[in-house]
């Protein structure tokens, strides 16, 4: 667990992030979204969302562009989309080195 | 508790911060087919409305911080987060303490949190001000009140009273144990969500062991504001002018000191006796005279006489005083020592105090008394003269 949610975002945080990426969303369909894209292994619960919306708008990371009665739309900022991409590429370093080490142990 | 037809209103019988507690409740009692009003909770006490027995599931969120979207008003979640809830099948009910209340009678719905981990940066929040609820309870509770007596915590035991301090420090720590208790089972929870388990474990708590010491510290509360208000009308009200006071005075007054044609000079400021008991000195005497005597030759005596003096239960608490009163004075900005002859007490010390006022603290058996003589006539009479008289 790191000391600051944003030294790493968490899965969720991730999913949400990768949900903006394609599109402006209200967060219930970012919530849709995270739920037909990894096939509903992932849920996210309301309170999570709305954390997770509450923290990137503080971050930086999206902002608000439409507001329709109870209804907001979010899309995400530069600041977002290097958050995004810089943690893709430390999962893809992570899963690298895994692969690497699977290949060490198959050799073994 | 007031039970109907339509509903019912019971006392909640887990703490405000017990999330596990208050979730497990609130779905036992829906089970019984009460199920928590909304906005139904009012000083620890939950209103139900009467429905079909029904699995339900509460969860308690904590209260975010304001932000721009988090800015609900009255610690209430914002419309977005009701309306977020409201569309994965999560109803906001109420709030209490440092969380938001939220229900769902839907199986299929989601988790109303499915990320430990971001929970347990809201837990490490409320942990975070717990400890400093703690720390500035034991300010203000033990430290202030100890910083305020300035060294005199056995006198101002005799003269409040040793009951009264007693209840209310046991009242302090009660509280501060209460506060910690709190702040342990947060960080509990803390880090059981840091380890990513989920906090949704049933309990069962019972009612009596919530409510009997609950009850217990109110009582305790009351007897000991009533105490301390009696003991502060007493204050108020104890203190008689001289000339009505009947009883023996245990120590020298200025008649004594200073023989001749002796003069009360009774104001209202300076001259007065308030007497009271205590379990550990049974005597407290606040002796105030002001007078002028005319001694042989003419000359005239003029001045106060202040007393504060003890008779405790034992010399040694006697001794414990006397030196509390010395440290105090020595804690004092102008506190200048004075050398004083023998007087024949188990302990002496002289000194001119804050306002220049020769003062002494003389400890004999189980006897205490701190003595100012202020003199202002022709004639004077010397400090050793004076407080080797006092005690006898």
């Amino acid at each position: 667990m790191p000391k600051k949610a944003m030294e790493s975002l968490t899965e969720s945080m991730f999913y949400v992030l990768m949900a903006l990426m394609r599109r402006p969303m209200c967060g219930i369909e970012a919530v849709r979204f995270v739920s037909d894209k990894t096939a509903g292994r992932i849920s996210i619960g309301p309170a999570t969302l709305y954390t997770v919306l509450a923290k990137f708008e503080s971050e930086g990371y999206i902002e608000e562009t439409e507001v329709e009665g109870r209804k907001r739309t979010y899309r995400i900022t530069e600041k977002g989309r290097g958050a995004y991409r810089a943690e893709l590429r430390r999962l893809e370093t992570m899963a690298e080195d895994a692969r690497t080490e699977e290949l060490f142990y198959e050799k073994r | 508790m007031k039970s109907g037809k339509r509903g019912a209103v019971r006392l909640i019988p887990c703490a405000d911060y017990d999330i596990e507690g208050l979730q497990s409740y609130f779905e036992d009692m829906a089970m019984t087919g009460l199920h928590l009003k909304k906005d139904g909770i009012f000083a620890h006490f939950a209103a139900f409305e009467r429905g079909e027995p029904r699995e339900a599931r509460y969860r308690m969120d904590v209260k975010e911080k304001r932000s721009p979207i988090m800015d609900g008003d009255n610690g209430r979640p914002t419309d977005e987060q009701i309306e977020l809830c409201s569309e994965l099948g999560w109803e906001y009910v109420d709030s209490i303490g440092a969380f938001h209340i939220f229900r769902t009678y839907d199986a299929a719905a989601p988790e109303l949190n499915t990320d430990a981990a971001l929970q347990s940066i809201a837990a490490r929040r409320i942990v975070r001000s717990q400890i400093e609820s703690v720390l500035v309870l034991c300010f203000w509770l033990l430290i202030y009140p100890v910083l305020k007596l300035d060294g005199l915590l056995l006198p101002t035991m005799f003269t409040v009273g040793t009951d009264v301090m007693l209840l209310a420090f046991i009242i302090d720590i009660w509280w501060i144990v209460g506060s910690i208790a709190r702040l342990v089972y947060l960080s509990r929870i803390k880090k059981r969500l840091e380890a990513g388990e989920s906090i949704v474990r049933r309990v069962k708590r019972s009612s009596v062991r919530y409510i009997a010491p609950r009850i217990a510290f109110a009582v305790l509360a009351t007897v000991t504001v009533c105490l301390f208000i009696a003991r502060w009308s007493e204050a108020d009200s104890g203190r008689i002018p001289l000339e009505e006071y009947a009883g023996e005075l245990p120590f020298a007054t200025i008649a004594d000191i200073v023989p001749g044609e002796y003069e009360r000079l009774g104001f209202p400021m300076t001259d007065g006796i308030q007497t009271r008991s205590d379990i550990l000195a049974p005597v407290v005497i606040d002796f105030r005279e002001c007078a002028a005597v005319t001694v042989s030759g003419g000359k005239a005596f003029s001045g106060g006489l202040l007393i504060d003096y003890y008779e405790t239960v034992s010399p040694r608490l006697a001794r414990a005083a006397a030196e509390e009163l010395l440290l105090n004075a020595r804690l004092k900005r102008h506190y200048t020592p004075i050398e004083l002859a023998d007087t024949g007490a188990d302990m002496q010390a002289a000194y001119y105090d804050e306002v220049h006022m020769p003062t002494v603290i003389l400890q004999k058996g189980n006897r205490v008394i701190k003595a100012t003589l202020y003199q202002t006539g022709e004639y004077t009479i010397s400090m050793d003269e004076w407080a080797g008289k006092l005690l006898g």
